[in-house]
């Protein structure tokens, strides 16, 4: 089905073509809460929030973008707004870091090797990056959004956008070159 | 993922002209950044929005039959005490509008909940069936 029918359906009142779209979108919305939110309990419980939401203002969906960005926006701005309202500090210590703090603690040796594979050491090393790099690095390489798209998804200018994506793979980089090295030693 | 673009991308943002070991790290890092995390999702997700959704659906549904109800009440309790004032003087117990405030309160309350069923029930309504004929 596709999403201009289900919308139809959807606005219908069938609360099984809504059921699909959840299905359909479920993934993005929980990485996109994820990204920004750490904690499991909340993650889900954010998550659920953002399909209501979305249930709420489909009335009001035009069309004027693709369904997965509008739906994208709504988890985006929604986790934001929580982060916000519930004063973590993190959310405004991390967008304002710099880089030196991101990956602070040195690792030894020991340490890189039991990441086991280059795989699991990307991911780990993504989850110590601040939520906005996370955020960009998904929606970029996972959904394959375009940039005007992660624009309208995170508010953030064009600029800002590259920026974080450039600044986030050169530092995962930097330490995708040590592991790489010890492997080498090995 | 075009490797060849991203590459390109890249090095304008670090100016740096790339290595060999450079560009053996991007390649890699790109690959394994394109690859889909795991991410665990109960089964019963969308089943549990799916009730809280009915839930809500009910509580506006008694809702908006408490507003039509008070809506209802107020419009025959105005009534009537606007025949009561132009009709009958001597009947000074309805005269709620000459007396007290009660009279223009109540008024006020009635076409508030008026206004409120008007917005719910119709306005959306018919907002959600001109969005359906536009599709």
């Amino acid at each position: 089905m596709d999403d201009q029918s289900l919308v139809r359906s959807i606005l219908n009142g069938n609360t099984q073509a809504f059921s699909f779209l959840i299905r359909k979108y479920e993934k993005l919305v929980y990485h996109m809460v994820q990204k920004l939110v750490n904690d499991e309990p909340s993650v889900e419980e954010l998550a659920q929030d953002v399909f209501m939401k979305v249930h709420d203002k489909l009335p009001g969906f035009r069309f004027e973008s693709k369904l997965s960005t509008w739906i994208a926006t709504i988890a985006y701005r929604h986790t934001v707004n929580h982060l916000r309202k519930s004063k973590r500090m993190v959310y405004k210590e991390l967008e304002e870091a710099s880089e030196e703090r991101f990956f602070i603690t040195e690792e030894t040796p020991a340490q890189i090797y039991e990441s086991q594979d280059t795989g699991k050491y990307v991911q780990e090393h993504i989850q110590k990056l601040p939520a906005h790099y996370r955020n960009i690095l998904y929606l970029y390489h996972i959904e394959e959004m375009t940039y005007p798209e992660i624009v309208e998804i995170t508010g953030l200018p064009v600029g800002t956008v590259k920026n974080y994506l450039f600044r986030a793979r050169k530092l995962l980089k930097e330490q995708l070159s040590k592991f790489v090295k010890q492997e080498e030693l090995l | 993922m075009n490797i060849d673009k991203e590459l390109r991308d890249q090095q304008a943002f670090d100016e740096t002209p790339f290595s060999e070991e450079d560009k053996k790290l991007y390649s890699l890092l790109i690959s394994e950044l394109d690859k889909d995390s795991e991410i665990d999702i109960k089964p019963s997700f969308s089943a549990e929005i799916i009730r809280k959704l009915e839930a809500k659906k009910r509580k506006e549904a008694l809702w908006e039959f408490l507003l039509f109800s008070s809506a209802i009440a107020g419009v025959i309790f105005l009534t009537i005490a606007a025949i009561s004032f132009v009709g009958n003087e001597t009947s000074k117990q309805l005269d709620l509008f000459q007396d007290s405030p009660v009279g223009p309160v109540i008024a006020l309350v009635v076409l508030i909940i008026i206004f409120q069923v008007l917005d719910k029930k119709y306005l959306r309504d018919t907002r959600i069936k001109g969005r359906l004929k536009q599709s």
